[in-house]
């Protein structure tokens, strides 16, 4: 068997190769022309704030408090996976050669933020005329220091108690890491160094509790496969993601679109589909996203040329994602062994996207109306909607028969 | 005239065939056990009869239909549960039940009353409301279980029902396969629980690489395999050596 070492490697270069499969579609949209618009326009207004500081704010604490805010949550990376509870267990005492790589990495990805954060904290420091270079310097180690210690920590912590309980921990070192930043900011280096050596005894605390405790493999596991989830949830507003495929929410708050059924009167596909729209993440929150982007673009393009484009290309892009999604993959289904279901899901696939896309169009000629008043913009923008979703869904139908 | 037919079906996932001429017939209120070793053919004969594969040639019959005489009267004609639960992740206990009430056409008032007896039988009455990822294993096969047999079809196909159910499971599934084939309904029933197949199938087919070896009651068995005492374990095995020794001389 591999070492826990090349185990470790192995798994961190495909999960590189994740992120980044991902991250590319993520900052390849919109969400890239946003954060570009965000930051330029958050930048001014801070160079500007600092112009003209209000002389009373408490600018040391509340810059210890952010510094804290970026280094307690410190959630272990570990990379683990369910197989590793039944394959890994015998090898529990070399597991710290593991851990201790996913605890290095984990220390990595999260040292951006605290930095950043010093970064852009320098000016409003300067500004309030709070330490020094020395002080700075001093800083920016105690930050490495103290993320450091938090996802050391932390990981005991989750160790020791199987993750129960973890936001009293991150409470404990939040208001043990703001003191120490605060300590350093206004000079008060008793206070800093008694704050030092009470964290040691705490992370030794821990250290102790945590040696004494089997290594709780189901709880790092549904950890890890949670932060996953997170992050395929994020990159699935910007691409498909098929892990994500069968995430289901309840939606009860829909429940006027799902009424209860009478088994002689209700058709059985349209039943099934309904609830496979509103209930299903992917078709749902897709089919949201992209009418909510069409609603903003309806009240914020200026030229309605633009805007009729806009909503043009989002409402074939909406019709062929809710086509796709409702009409599945080629997973065995129960009804594929209904009686006549050959006939009657394709045309309740049909009619279900219909459906939501009139919808779509009924929003967008709401939206437009409070826009552009009662004029004929609105209903021009409606009959985009619904012409464009028509072809998509017919044309879409032509050549499935085919 | 027999609930199930099929004649010289040859079949398989590519061109090369994993059924190889299977013959064989259920008769009215019939229990039938399909019994092979992993990789016989078991799964594949169901997904034929099911319709989910097309014969590379001979005929399968429900009821007198073949598929692509009627595919709706065809399919009306049987329930499937198969080994692993397929649940809807999106729909209720209540919905699923729902959803088969719908495809199959039962009035309301039968479906209320069929429904309430099978939560009853596998006790998930409290569950009406609950989504299938808060299910183990053995509930979703109850699901499975309680959606067959609420359409109360002529044929009920099974494949490996007893995994993951509780004792208490597998005697209300064994109660109701029991009622049911008294009622005049029949029953194809894939497993390895051989000694559940022995106490309760009427008829056995031995199905070995793709072929019928042997098919008929315990007592032709015995008499076929040579073995008057013989259990259904003992003939298993008999038939898996033998061929495992035709297959070296």
């Amino acid at each position: 068997m591999n070492s826990l070492r090349e185990v470790w490697g192995g798994r961190f270069g495909k999960y590189l190769m994740e992120l980044q499969r991902y991250l590319q579609y993520v900052f390849t949209g919109h969400l890239a022309i946003v954060l570009l618009f965000s930051i330029g326009a958050a930048g001014y207004s801070y160079s500007e704030w600092l112009k003209d500081v209000p002389p009373d704010l408490p600018a040391a604490r509340f810059i210890a408090l952010l510094l804290a805010a970026a280094t307690f949550i410190a959630t272990p990376v570990t990379l683990l996976k369910p197989a590793d509870a039944v394959y890994l267990l015998p090898l529990e005492k070399e597991l710290p050669t593991y851990t201790s790589r996913a605890l290095s990495w984990t220390f990595f990805s999260k040292l951006p933020l605290p930095i950043i954060v010093f970064i852009v904290a320098l000016p409003m420091l300067s500004a309030y005329e709070i330490g020094s270079k020395p002080i700075f310097g001093l800083l920016f180690l105690l930050i490495i220091a103290t993320l450091w210690a938090s996802v050391r920590t932390e990981f005991l912590y989750r160790k020791a108690n199987e993750g129960q309980g973890v936001w009293r921990d991150r409470f404990i070192r939040f208001v043990l890491n703001a003191l120490m930043f605060y300590a350093v900011l206004s000079n008060q280096w008793i206070i800093l160094v008694v704050i030092a050596i009470a964290y040691v005894l705490y992370g030794t605390l821990w250290m102790k509790k945590a040696n004494a405790q089997p290594f709780p493999y189901n709880h790092f596991i549904e950890l890890e496969q949670n932060r996953m989830m997170s992050f395929y949830r994020f990159a699935n507003y910007f691409t498909e993601v098929p892990h994500l495929k069968g995430s289901v929410s309840k939606r009860s708050w829909l429940g006027l679109f799902m009424p209860d059924a009478n088994v002689e009167r209700t058709d059985a596909q349209s039943f099934l589909l309904r609830r496979t729209f509103i209930r299903t993440d992917e078709s749902f929150w897709l089919w949201l996203r992209l009418t909510v982007l069409s609603i903003l673009g309806v009240l914020f393009i200026p030229f309605p040329v633009v805007a009729f484009i806009f909503i043009g290309a989002l409402a074939f892009a909406s019709a062929i994602q809710t086509l796709q999604t409702l009409r599945g993959g080629d997973e065995f289904r129960m009804d594929l062994l209904f009686p006549n279901t050959e006939e009657a899901r394709p045309k309740e696939i049909f009619r279900l996207t219909e459906r939501v896309q009139w919808l779509q169009a009924g929003l967008i000629v709401i939206a437009s109306l409070l826009m552009h008043g009662l004029s004929v913009t609105p209903f021009v923008m409606g009959a985009i909607v619904l012409i464009i979703s028509e072809a998509t869904i017919r044309l879409s139908n032509n050549k499935e028969e085919e | 005239m027999a609930i199930l037919d099929l004649k010289d079906v040859t079949g398989g996932y590519s061109r090369k065939p994993v059924l190889h001429e299977v013959s064989f017939n259920i008769q009215k209120g019939e229990l039938v056990g399909l019994i092979g070793l992993n990789g016989a053919g078991k799964s594949t004969t169901i997904k034929h009869i099911i319709g989910l594969m097309n014969p590379q040639g001979g005929t399968i019959e429900i009821n007198g239909v073949t598929f692509d005489e009627n595919a709706e009267m065809y399919r009306k004609s049987f329930s499937y549960i198969p080994e692993t639960p397929i649940l809807y992740e999106e729909l209720t206990l209540r919905e699923h039940l729902e959803l088969t009430a719908m495809a199959y056409g039962i009035p309301q008032d039968i479906f209320e009353a069929r429904s309430a007896a099978l939560l009853k039988e596998f006790r998930m009455e409290k569950r009406l409301k609950w989504y299938p990822s808060h299910f183990s294993k053995g509930m979703r096969q109850k699901v499975m279980i309680m959606c067959a047999f609420l359409a109360e079809p002529a044929l009920y196909i099974i494949d490996e029902p007893f995994v993951g159910l509780d004792p208490l499971g597998i005697r209300s599934l064994l109660a109701q396969l029991t009622q049911r084939t008294e009622n005049g309904a029949s029953v194809l029933m894939s497993t390895h629980v051989l000694s559940t197949a022995e106490k309760h199938c009427d008829r056995i087919i031995l199905l070995h690489e793709g072929s019928v070896r042997a098919h008929g009651t315990m007592d032709d068995l015995r008499k076929a395999f040579g073995r008057p005492d013989a259990s259904l374990d003992d003939l298993y095995i008999a038939m898996t050596e033998e061929a495992d020794y035709e297959q070296l001389t």
